[in-house]
This record gives structure tokens, C-alpha cells and sequence, in this order.
């Protein structure tokens, strides 16, 4: 019983931290989009909160060089159980960024990923379900 | 003895002041949600947060100051959790725990729960920890000493040290006798709740979460903890010292109008604070040294006459 209510509230109350890596700021904007009045993924329990109190985090764009190893540290910083949502295509592949001098990789080079949220940008409404997923595993 | 424990812990102590404290912070979270025409989180999800703060890694940063790391959540929730004891029951002037000298007590708890944060943000040396408390002291000393002033105008109209008496002397005076100590009061639960335009110290998009930026886990969810308690327990203090409602006798309809009173107030205040910006921290403390201070002072000077 108590387990189930644990689990219960570990599922429905999802903190993200929004990490920019490189992003051309397109992504940003949707996953922003998230909480305003159109989409408010405020009703899944979602906030955006410090590296300290969160639970997701939401990468957008590819990994340049100088920013890797900032990733790895905020990574670092989050507290587990955590998960890691890449958002867009850069995130998930390097897309246009591929072939750049200072590609230090797609996300998962650098940190392991749970969500995959392809699109260049993506929809809104499939980052909340990429940051639900995260959490819920499927 | 059975109905000692049952107060204490079940109604109107520990227990319901944690459950209803939730449902405060669930009703400013929607009530600001519908205001910018959301739908806004669900009634559990202040439960959920806190389930789930609980079952994370709790990570304890080597460059803080340790004792005072650990101290600061428990002082939050000790007192509050005390405070609880010391304030009127819902619909009653009677407490759980009522003695002479009371009122003294009660103050110091409140001032101990509200010195928490400060303490929290001072034992790190991560910068916004130190903005956050900085701001934090300030906001305390513009909305806390007001507060003060206005808490002991009953107490002084009474002549008494016990909170029953200035309870009652606030019921004898009608609702409008103590009307610039219960603004007073309105702004210190809402600086304390850290809602805009007082979330100075909280300032998302500048500081993160200010003093607390370096809580995870079990102790940021004993600090949202007792912030939501305190909630409930700051604005119970002001329904029945200032606003005391009309009592028909029958404890279950009174305590019941207390408590409807608390939520519309909770409501007033979360769409006052969804309608406003964040403050800078100079105006917001020029505002309370002003004008908080020269209400509870008139009050007092109107209770003296």
C-alpha cells in the first residue's frame, strides 16, 4: 500500500531542468511553450526547478565541445532516481550540426538518454508526452 | 488522556494542519493557474511532489556548513509543528496548548520558522544561496517587525498574555476595530508564502530557488513541508485574531466558516499575487518599513485609546 502511494507520487510529479547545449533556441521556445495557457504541463505536476531539485532533464540541441562538459556536470548534479529527455533532432542525432568543428556529439555520446523527442522543433504536445514517458517508462 | 493524543496529533494538531496546509498550496497553484487561464495541477499533486522529494538521493554538498545544513529544515518544521499547538482551534478561541504567556511563545515560534531560510541559505557559499538569504533578511526585517507590532495590539487591548483573551477581546471589538493590523498580517503571510510580487528570494529566473538552491531530496521536501503548514498556520492566526468570524455555537458550523474563510483569503491573495510582477527588493522593503509599519502602528495607538 504504502509502496503503491510512493510510486504513485514519484510517477506524477516531474521537475525539469532545461539544459541548452548548443540549441538554436527553436526548441527552447516549444519546450517553454509547454507551460503557457495552451498546453500548461502544470497539470502533469511540471515545474521547472534548479539543477538540485530536479528530476528530468530536458536537453535541447546538439553538444558543442565547450558545453559537454558542462553537461556532465549537471548531470552529475541531479540527485537520482533521474532521467534524461533529448529534445529535438539535434539532441537526438547532431542533425544539421553533424559535420561542425566544435560537434562534440549528440546527447547520448555524453550522458545516457531515457526519451528520444525527434522534430526540428518538436510539437509541444510530444515533449510533454516525451517528459511523462521519461518517468513512466513507457 | 486517548483525546490529548488525538488532538495533538490528529485534529486540530500535526495531521490536519499537514493535510489542509496542502490543500492551501494546492489552491493558490490552481487559483493562479486559472487566473492565466490554465487548468492547473491536481488536488494531490502537492502530496505527489513531496512523496516523490522523499524517495530521492538526498545529496549533502561538501562546502556547506554542515549543522546548520541540517538544522535549518528541522527548526522550519520543529516550530511550525509547535505553532500549531499554540494557535486557536478552528471555530474555538480555545488552544490544544494554552498557558499564560502564550503569545510570547507563539511569536517566537513564528519568528523561528521565518529565520529558517535564512539559515538554510547562509550555510552555503554558492552566491545565490547568499543573495537568497540576503534578500531573505531584508524581507523579514520590512514584513516581520510590522507583523510583530500588529500581533500584540489584541494582546495589548486584552492585558493579557494569553491568546484566548486576545481572542476574545478581538471578538468583543467586531471585525473592522483591527482591520490595518490584519492587512499587516495579510502581507507578512504573504511575503512568508513567497508569492509574487514577494518571491524575491525565490527569484526563479534570477537565483534559482535562492537560499534553498542546495536542497534535494528529503530536506527540500521538509521545508515545502513546513512552509505549507505555516501557511495554513499564519493565516488561521490572522482569521482569528483580526477577522474572527460570527460564532453560532455549534463548533462543527463555526469551525467549518473558519476554515471557508481561510481558503477565500488564500484565494484573494493567489489571484492579488498571479496579477502582479516580482518586486525588486528595495521597493518591495521601502513598501513594508513605510506603510506596514505606520498601519500596525496606528492600530496599536487605536487600541491604546
Amino acid at each position: 500500500m504504502l509502496k503503491r502511494l510512493l510510486r504513485w507520487g514519484a510517477l506524477r510529479s516531474p521537475w525539469i531542468l532545461h539544459v541548452n547545449t548548443g540549441s538554436c533556441n527553436n526548441c527552447d521556445i516549444e519546450l517553454i511553450d509547454t507551460l503557457t495557457p495552451r498546453f500548461d504541463a502544470e497539470r502533469f505536476g511540471v515545474l521547472l526547478e534548479g539543477p538540485r531539485q530536479a528530476d528530468v532533464l530536458a536537453v535541447t540541441g546538439f553538444v558543442s565541445r565547450q558545453a559537454a562538459l558542462k553537461l556532465r556536470e549537471l548531470y552529475e548534479e541531479v540527485p537520482p532516481p533521474k532521467k534524461v529527455v533529448a529534445i529535438g533532432t539535434c539532441a537526438c542525432s547532431g542533425g544539421i550540426f553533424k559535420k561542425s568543428y566544435n560537434f562534440a556529439g549528440p546527447v547520448d555520446r555524453i550522458i545516457p538518454v531515457d526519451v528520444y523527442v525527434t522534430g526540428c522543433p518538436p510539437r509541444p504536445q510530444a515533449i510533454i508526452d516525451g517528459l511523462i514517458k521519461a518517468l513512466t517508462g513507457g | 488522556m486517548f483525546s490529548d493524543a488525538f488532538e495533538v496529533l490528529v485534529y486540530p494538531g500535526f495531521l490536519f494542519s499537514l493535510v489542509f496546509g496542502l490543500f492551501l498550496v494546492w489552491v493558490v497553484r490552481k487559483t493562479v493557474a486559472r487566473t492565466q487561464w490554465r487548468v492547473g495541477p491536481p488536488l494531490l499533486q502537492p502530496l505527489a511532489d513531496f512523496l516523490k522529494l522523499l524517495q530521492k538521493k538526498t545529496i549533502l554538498p561538501r562546502e556547506v556548513n554542515r549543522a546548520s545544513f541540517i538544522s535549518a529544515p528541522l527548526l522550519a518544521l520543529v516550530t511550525i509543528l509547535v505553532a500549531t499547538l499554540l494557535i486557536p482551534s478552528p471555530g474555538m478561541t480555545r488552544q490544544v496548548l494554552g498557558f499564560r504567556g502564550d503569545v510570547v511563545v507563539l511569536l517566537a515560534l513564528l519568528m523561528g520558522f521565518s529565520v529558517s531560510p535564512i539559515l538554510a541559505g547562509l550555510s552555503s557559499h554558492h552566491p545565490f544561496c547568499r543573495a537568497g538569504a540576503r534578500r531573505e533578511t531584508l524581507l523579514l526585517l520590512s514584513y516581520g517587525i510590522p507583523f510583530v507590532i500588529a500581533f500584540l495590539c489584541p494582546v495589548v487591548g486584552a492585558r493579557s498574555l494569553r491568546i484566548e483573551d486576545a481572542v476574545n477581546f478581538s471578538i468583543s471589538r467586531g471585525p473592522l476595530f483591527f482591520l490595518p493590523a490584519a492587512i499587516v498580517a495579510f502581507f507578512f503571510l504573504w511575503s512568508r508564502a513567497g508569492l509574487s510580487p514577494f518571491d524575491i528570494s525565490e527569484a526563479k529566473t534570477e537565483i534559482e530557488v535562492g537560499p534553498l538552491t542546495e536542497y534535494s531530496g528529503k530536506w527540500l521536501g521538509i521545508f515545502r513541508l513546513s512552509k505549507a503548514m505555516a501557511f495554513y498556520v499564519l493565516a488561521s492566526v490572522l482569521i482569528s485574531f483580526y477577522l474572527p468570524g460570527p460564532f453560532t455555537g455549534q463548533v462543527l458550523i463555526d469551525a467549518t466558516v473558519h476554515l471557508l474563510k481561510i481558503v477565500v483569503l488564500v484565494t484573494v491573495l493567489s489571484i492579488l499575487s498571479a496579477a502582479n510582477p516580482r518586486a525588486r527588493i528595495d521597493q518591495a522593503s521601502r513598501f513594508g518599513v513605510l506603510w506596514m509599519s505606520l498601519l500596525s502602528v496606528v492600530n496599536l495607538i487605536i487600541v491604546l485609546i
